[in-house]
């Protein structure tokens, strides 16, 4: 019976239903495309596991692995594994056509182990296969410097002192993970010619990796445990093809967070408009529960018949919902398709749907909640009194509200696989409703005192949203939130935009040289100085390792667990495998400023200091754990030294001006043997060009950045993101729409017998859509200033705490996002309310019985 | 103002069947005369009285309000006759919720841009016993007061003709004829032509003219 009564009643109310799924679908899509494609790419990426890591099990290391630890790899992996051994570092490539910085892969005749390297010729190279640059002085080159400098095979270029050949472009890398990962593009040499091309000297930044091939997955996974146990220097990874497939997946992961989060807000929204949609339905729905219960029904039961249409329509949803997410998905790949090197169709997979299916019941169930325990708690004897049956929630009852905020809490979480960044979102978005709830509340009280209009439409209007307090709140908190989301990329893009720009046009340098050896400082200056160029500066970088944070040992961490179980875990174990790199300066530069501590007091005295003064960049310092006060213990090339964090810095990273987390007092680390990095300020292009290759030729190890192409090539990169993030955001946008459109298209609807009787004592149908009009305009000027305000506050956040920029306030999209609120609020409830009116009275009167 | 009611035929469907409610209506009332329709339930009372109203259109026929044929009027012209010229009251009161009692009669007559609605509004509640219930909500107040409060609304512009259904319908005896007392009195007092819908006897009795319906016709009683 019970089923019956349900399909009938939803079949009966086919316009509910329907409306009802197409809100929830709405949200869901974005959430299930999502899905689907960080499965796809996944799945992908493990199944391209070992040629990414063209290896079964990979050492690697920041410095050349000494001669025990040679030993020890072999004794654990076994001397007689088929191994391959490779550099990879930065060097400047000098052509006939200008110089640019590459990423230098020196490999043997055993790479790649797993998977191919193809050419432009055609030609397709595995690792059993004899290789043309090892057999003479030639070079691989990307395709990217065929585009860029136009090289093709059999141009001569130059690499430090080597003189090669190209042999071949390189069209796809199988050993490649993300395209946008690296600057420079890739080049491939003999391993053999690295000595006598005099690229990798005393302190030049490099890694050297062993790779392995071990066909049994237990011998690999024992031997990486091996290995584990052996090496406690964090500065040693070891990654087998299975961690690899995995943590290749996760750098695109920061991006699919953070759109993961945006598709939770679409999702929230599209909630948000199906449990209004559902309460109108119910609203009018009750007084059958109330005929219903007083003919015999048990509570449990009417409940019942609530919560099966819930489960069915929330099930029901899931079709719509893989339509359009199957429609977004080529959207999604096209944005990001530019960081993955192979061809991926993502598909939405069994797991998306099944999720789909879970958050559209669970989800429905949640946000409808607090109706559904109305029906519970409703009273057949209300049959006998004169007041209507209504389904407002009074909002001091808020408890049927928590299982959606904590469902929300662990969407959030899960979604950004972070539990800090996941709270943060859920924290930072209530608040944001609080606040809205908050303004609301005093816009409606405000209100409450404007006696001022002559018209009844104006006056009976504003007295309507004043004395409807909880729908009023409703439409103000919804209308209010979607103008704070649609508000905030704009906003962002903005900020990020004019960081790069204002630095271009002033402080900006134009190259940025690293690698610099003791002994080419003076010859270098002498030589910037003839062409009459002045750099900001020579900072010395000593190589180091962290070993003690007051007194505890600063060691591996959770690399035996393979797989990081959140965002935070991941980056503290990067940062704690990661070498360090130590500087010294008398005083602070332009682009840093100390927020915590005091500045260095002078040189370092032996004599009077236990511990060398430290400044820790403040980010740094935060992941790490770090606070003034603390005593840090270095190895520097063997020799241990210690310091007390006297101050904490900001950086500006973006200024692109030379900086370091770690700087030391002046005098302790001036004879440590160390490398030099400096910029040079903003030339013209064809200087800039000339200069990049004479240098490149005269100090061939020294590595060139060239600022503004690396400028571009990030907001290539921060374009492409936005892209999809943007593609997200018009999902969440147009889903807060057609939200509004539900909710005040239901607002309307519920009051269509107060505007019929508008009609019946004598008021004309311009005046009725004019009284509906003015609540929403009203309500909607005051939401879409107010989140639009907000929403330069959450940027400004975001901006201050995530990007570190500094914020730009524009002023054109907060005012476009408030009158596009308002003139679609005015749209909709026009259009609502003239269908309305145009219905006959009496049939609105014979429904109220 | 007087009401004339000529040929007057409606029909519902049900389902393909087509029920024939009013058939061939005629009545002629005069004006400040007060006549009460009566009927068995289903006869067809609150579909006359609503085609008299206005809020709904005869398949054929014509009320003729002075010299207004109200089905030549459209929707626009419709709305702003009835706003001026009838005063409806209804059995569920149809209190605007939010409005207060006080709000509810100066409503029309604010729409209509009344003069003074505020005064008006408080001397007819005044009159009708309501002076220390002005500020309440209809949630508020009881079935006789909030039907006393219709009533109020329905006299609020002076309207010349009164269409009441079943204005006690909903209220005890005693409060029924404390009520309708009051909505005589007033009626009298203005000389406004009315038309009450009832199944109460008494309260037919106590009309000038008793109409009854009776098969789709309207007979004399």
């Amino acid at each position: 019976m019970l089923l019956k009564w349900v399909v009938r009643e939803l079949l009966r109310n086919w316009k509910f239903s329907l409306f009802f799924i197409f809100n929830l679908s709405l949200g869901l899509s974005g959430y299930v495309a999502l899905e689907g494609f960080k499965t796809s790419l996944q799945e992908k990426m493990n199944q391209n596991a070992k040629a990414i890591l063209s290896a079964d099990l990979s050492i690697s290391t920041r410095r050349e692995f000494t001669s025990e630890e040679i030993s020890q790899i072999d004794k654990i992996v076994g001397a007689d594994t088929w191994r391959s051994r490779a550099y990879e570092f930065f060097a400047m490539l000098n052509t006939q056509q200008g110089s640019r910085l590459v990423l230098v892969r020196a490999i043997d005749e055993n790479y790649p182990i797993y998977g191919s390297i193809e050419f432009a010729s055609k030609k397709k190279v595995l690792g059993s296969d004899k290789k043309e640059i090892l057999l003479s002085p030639s070079i691989w080159i990307y395709s990217e410097l065929h585009s860029q400098l136009g090289l093709s095979a059999g141009d001569a270029v130059q690499l430090g002192s080597l003189k090669l050949t190209v042999a071949d472009v390189v069209e796809k890398d199988g050993t490649q993970t993300f395209r946008a990962a690296s600057i420079a593009p890739r080049v491939f040499i003999n391993r053999e010619l690295l000595k006598q091309s005099g690229l990798i000297q005393y302190g030049s930044t490099f890694t050297q990796s062993f790779f392995f091939k071990i066909a049994d997955e237990i011998v690999v996974e024992k031997a990486k445990s091996q290995l584990l146990e052996s090496f406690k220097d964090p500065g040693i990874r070891i990654d087998t093809s299975k961690s690899a497939g995995q943590e290749s997946g996760r750098q695109l992961g920061y991006l699919q967070d953070y759109l993961g989060l945006v598709a939770i807000v679409a999702l929230f929204m599209s909630s948000l408009g199906a449990a209004y949609i559902f309460r109108l339905f119910l609203v009018e729905r009750m007084r059958e529960v109330a005929i219903l219960r007083s003919l015999g029904m048990q509570a449990t039961t009417a409940v019942s018949i609530y919560v099966v249409q819930v489960v069915i329509l929330g099930t029901l949803s899931l079709f719509p919902t893989l339509i359009v997410a199957g429609a977004i998905l080529p959207f999604f790949s096209k944005a990001l398709n530019v960081f993955i090197p192979f061809d991926l169709e993502p598909a939405v997979s069994g797991t998306a749907v099944a999720l789909a299916l879970l958050v559209g019941v669970v989800g429905s169930l949640v946000v409808c909640l607090p109706f559904l325990l109305k029906i519970r708690d409703l009273k057949p004897i209300k049959l006998f009194s004169e007041e209507k049956f209504s389904n407002e929630i009074e909002v001091s009852k808020f408890w049927p509200f928590l299982p959606g905020v904590f469902a929300f809490w662990v969407l959030a979480m899960t979604q950004a696989n972070s539990i800090k960044i996941g709270s943060v979102f859920i924290i930072g978005f209530f608040s944001v409703l609080l606040v809205l709830f908050g303004s609301g509340l005093v816009l409606l009280n405000l209100l409450k005192f404007v006696r001022v209009f002559q018209s009844w439409v104006l006056k009976y209007s504003i007295l309507g949203i004043s004395r409807r307090k909880t729908s009023s709140l409703a439409i103000f908190i919804s209308l209010g939130l979607g103008s704070l989301l649609i508000n905030i990329l704009p906003q962002l893009t903005v900020s990020l935009e004019n960081e790069f720009k204002t630095e271009e046009t002033s402080k900006i340098p134009s190259l940025f040289l690293f690698d610099i050896q003791d002994d080419q400082v003076k010859p270098m200056k002498d030589f910037l100085q003839l062409e009459s160029i002045s750099s900001i500066g020579f900072s010395p970088m000593i190589r180091a390792r962290l070993l003690r944070v007051n007194g505890n040992d600063f060691e591996r961490k959770l690399e035996e667990g393979q797989v990081f179980r959140t965002r935070e875990e991941e980056t503290e174990a990067r940062f704690r495998n990661r070498g360090i790199n130590l500087s010294y300066r008398d005083q602070i530069s332009d682009s840093e400023v100390i927020v915590a501590g005091r500045p260095f007091a002078g040189v370092f005295n032996g004599n009077t200091q236990k511990h060398a003064e430290l400044s820790i960049e403040n980010k740094y310092a935060d992941r790490l754990g770090i606070k003034i006060g603390d005593i840090i213990h270095f190895d520097v090339q063997g020799i241990e030294i210690s310091g007390q964090v006297v101050n904490l810095r900001k950086v500006k990273w973006t200024s692109f001006q030379p900086n370091f987390f770690v700087m030391v007092q002046d005098g302790v680390l001036n004879e440590a043997p160390k490398t030099y990095i400096t910029a040079l300020p903003k030339l013209p292009e064809v200087k800039k060009n000339e200069l990049q290759r004479a240098l490149a030729d005269k100090f061939s190890n020294v590595s060139i950045v060239d600022v503004q192409r690396t400028v571009d090539e990030v907001l290539k990169v921060a374009k492409q993101m936005n892209w999809s993030l943007e593609l997200m955001a018009i999902l969440a946008l147009f889903t807060g729409y057609v939200v509004m459109y539900s909710i005040v298209s239901s607002q309307v609807r519920l009051r269509r017998w107060e505007l019929n009787m508008l009609k019946i004592v004598g008021a004309g149908f311009g005046s009725i859509t004019g009284y509906i009009v003015t609540e929403f305009l009203v309500l909607a000027l005051g939401a879409g200033l107010i989140g639009s305000a907000l929403s330069i506050l959450v940027s400004y956040g975001i901006s201050y705490y995530v990007f570190e920029g500094s914020f730009v306030w524009d002023w054109f999209y907060p005012l476009l996002t408030a009158l596009g609120v308002c003139f679609l609020s005015v749209v909709v409830s026009f259009l609502a309310s003239r269908r309305v009116v145009r219905e006959s009275p009496l049939v609105i009167l014979q429904e109220e019985r | 103002m007087s009401l004339i009611v000529k040929n007057l035929c409606k029909s519902f469907y049900q389902g393909d069947d087509k029920v024939p409610v009013l058939q061939s209506v005629n009545a002629e009332i005069k004006n400040g005369e007060i006549v009460a329709i009566v009927g068995e339930s289903g006869s067809g009372k609150s579909t006359l009285l609503s085609l008299l109203a206005g809020l709904d259109r005869a398949d054929e026929g014509q009320v003729i309000v002075d010299s207004f044929d109200l089905s030549k009027l459209d929707e626009r012209s419709l709305t702003k006759f009835r706003g001026e010229n009838i005063g409806i009251v209804f059995q569920q009161y149809h209190l605007v919720s939010h409005l207060t009692a006080l709000e509810n009669v100066m409503l029309p007559m604010e729409i209509l841009k009344k003069d003074e609605a505020q005064e008006r509004a408080h001397s007819l509640l005044k009159e009708l016993g309501l002076e220390h219930r002005l500020h309440q909500f209809p949630s508020r107040m009881s079935g006789g007061e909030c039907q006393r409060v219709a009533i109020a609304r329905a006299l609020a512009v002076r309207p010349k003709i009164i269409l009441a259904d079943e204005p006690s319908g909903n209220l005890d005896v005693q409060t029924g004829e404390k009520v309708m007392d009051t909505f005589f009195n007033i009626i009298k007092k203005y000389q406004m032509t009315t038309i009450l819908v009832t199944h109460s006897e008494p309260l037919a009795k106590r009309c000038q003219k008793v109409l009854r319906l009776f098969q789709g016709q309207l007979l004399e009683a």
